[in-house]
């Protein structure tokens, strides 16, 4: 998902995660597949608590340009690496730790039901997505051909 | 009938919405927006506490032109359409 700034719902989105609200936001796109399915789902989100770790699905200010709801690659004092778990090439996006603006912890789905981001299962599909990455490019499409048109998430 | 308590009307985004201000989520994929003339309505009900169709095509008509016929079916459907929403608490009958 990605929205410039001046994007209202971002911005109260935003506003409400500072009042120590939990916020629904759907998202938009493909650049969280397969764990998250952008234009169908909303990712459940709350004001960063703990420090941040490397696995979070976080929206952020990146690169100084854009918001999106992307996953920590890295993280390097202050210096926070971003990239989406949907993007096959190396779309390593950077923001600062201030400009994390919420942490996803669940997805929601339409019909409202809720899976938590960080279940053993979950980081274990994460971190092996991960892994995979070079292959990532074949993998999406195949997902994309298949599971995703039967709505199959991680 | 009465509004349920926690839920109030709130400017987003440029757009008058129903927040449950009462609850920790707000859930951005399923805001109740309303329009100026629900707007007013609500407001009607806020204001008066415990309320009736009545009461609120009432408020209608000293608004609008419209015929006391009109005001009543539309606020019957919105009254019926909160009623769904879960934000009215039902007379005690």
């Amino acid at each position: 998902m990605r929205n410039e700034k001046g994007d209202t719902l971002i911005e109260e989105t935003i506003a409400m995660l500072k009042e120590g609200r939990r916020v629904v936001l759907p998202v938009k796109g493909s650049s969280m597949h397969p764990f998250i399915i952008g234009g169908k789902e909303s990712v459940e989100l709350v004001s960063p608590q703990e420090p941040l770790k490397v696995g979070d699905v976080v929206l952020a200010w990146v690169n100084g340009t854009r918001y999106v709801v992307h996953r920590i690659i890295g993280i390097d004092g202050d210096k926070v690496k971003l990239m989406g778990d949907g993007n096959s090439i190396d779309k390593v996006e950077h923001c600062q730790t201030e400009e994390v603006a919420g942490v996803a912890e669940y997805v929601v789905a339409p019909n409202g039901k809720r899976r938590y981001l960080y279940t053993k299962t979950r980081q274990r599909c994460s971190r092996l997505w991960w892994k995979v990455k070079p292959v990532r490019r074949w993998l999406l499409a195949l997902y994309r051909r298949t599971f995703l048109k039967l709505n199959i998430h991680i | 009938m009465k509004l349920k308590k926690g839920f109030v009307l709130r400017e987003v985004c440029g757009e008058k919405v129903i927040v449950g201000e009462g609850l920790e989520t707000v859930n951005f994929g399923k805001l109740i927006s309303l329009n100026d003339t629900a707007a007013l309505l609500w407001e009607k009900a806020e204001e008066l506490g415990d309320f009736t169709v009545e009461q609120l095509a009432d408020a209608l008509t000293e608004v609008y032109e419209v015929s006391r016929e009109q005001a009543l079916k539309d606020a019957e459907t919105l009254t019926g359409r909160w009623k769904e929403e879960g934000l009215i608490t039902p007379p005690l009958t």
